[in-house]
């Protein structure tokens, strides 16, 4: 077996923002953040996934490629404070069709290599059956953030307001092989 | 899902890599790349089996950072994935990140295959990608052999296979 998991955090009643997860094990090659996650808020939100010991906008570019059901966009920012990592398409929100959670998949290949940036790339996204109109979509999102050092701790957050029980935010570790099979 | 083969680009670069004697004992495949180019050409080719011969067909949606995303269909070609490093010149210690899904690679159908990637650089023009590749051949995958499209890779590019197995 190669993927372990490392930390699972799921949002009880009450809601919360996310989590900081942190003293992240080195003993693996890369991660893999799978999310599951609804906003208690009224308004479209944004989970972000970001190295909590650098939250300096110019560290970062990010891109995005997304459809809406009526539009495919594609787009470059350097990120500002408070979105660094965002994931483009969001999450379903309190008018969005009930019992409706987003999902991503993001991988963060080479995390612990001191000789490389580290790009974290996010696919995923939402479908509610026309309630919530555009705001429901599915993207290909990504980032470099521009520091060779490992990454030991990751926010896995929203953005605008906490996210609803039942929210759920899984990390694993994914090993290599020792065997090159050339 | 099991770590098959992995292999790191040294010192120096590499024209390929192949991942020989694949192992038929798991359902499906996963490849996860970090690579570097050492030219300003980017793209990356793979072949299974090492077939050379006009087998492959990709569906691509790409993007380059801005504007609308392009779609394109290429058949009868001599290799998939048509994408997967970054430039030489581009800003130092970035890699890009390519997964390649094959499911049922052992199979009598033809071999599908999804890759997502993205080529992360520090740029406005930074590409990505969504692919859904067809090799058209019945035979298991026992080999996959990914090179640089007229380049080497860099070193601490990367690539592991992985197997995954059903319940």
């Amino acid at each position: 077996m190669s993927m372990f998991p490392i930390a699972s955090y799921t949002v009880g009643a009450g809601g919360s923002y996310g989590v900081d997860l942190s003293s992240i094990s080195q003993a693996y090659t890369h991660l893999q953040v799978r999310i599951f996650a609804r906003s208690a808020g009224s308004i479209a939100d944004h989970v972000r996934v970001s190295p909590l010991n650098d939250q300096t906008p110019t560290n970062y570019r990010c891109h995005y490629l997304y459809g809406n059901g009526t539009s495919a966009l594609s787009g470059s920012n350097q990120t500002t404070a408070g979105q660094i990592g965002f994931l483009t398409s969001g999450i379903p929100y309190s008018t969005s069709q009930s019992n409706t959670f987003a999902t991503y998949i993001v991988d963060i290949l080479d995390y612990t290599n001191t000789s490389k940036y580290k790009t974290v790339k996010a696919i995923g996204g939402w479908d509610d059956n026309n309630v919530s109109g555009t705001n429901a979509n599915v993207s290909l999102s990504s980032y470099v953030w521009m520091n060779t050092a490992a990454i030991t701790s990751v926010t896995i957050a929203s953005v605008n307001n906490p996210m609803v029980q039942g929210t759920r935010i899984d990390l694993y570790g994914i090993t290599s092989s020792g065997i090159t099979g050339a | 899902m099991v770590p098959i083969y992995t292999q790191t680009v040294g010192a120096g670069g590499v024209y390929g890599i192949t991942f020989n004697n694949i192992p038929s004992t798991y359902n499906d495949l996963r490849i996860d790349i970090s690579a570097r180019s050492t030219s300003t050409e980017t793209k990356l080719a793979a072949l299974i089996n090492g077939d050379t011969a006009s087998n492959y067909s990709m569906t691509e949606v790409t993007a380059v950072g801005s504007g609308t995303p392009a779609s394109a269909r290429g058949s009868s070609n001599t290799y998939f994935l048509n994408f997967g490093s970054i430039a030489q010149n581009a800003t130092a210690n970035t890699f890009s990140s390519t997964t390649i899904y094959i499911p049922n690679y052992c199979g009598s159908a033809f071999k599908q295959i999804i890759i997502e990637g993205v080529g992360e650089a520090n740029q406005t023009a930074a590409p990505s990608t969504l692919t859904a590749a067809l090799w058209r051949n019945t035979s298991a995958i026992n080999s996959i052999y990914i090179t640089g499209q007229g380049f080497n890779l860099a070193q601490y590019s990367t690539f592991t296979l992985y197997g995954i197995k059903n319940a």
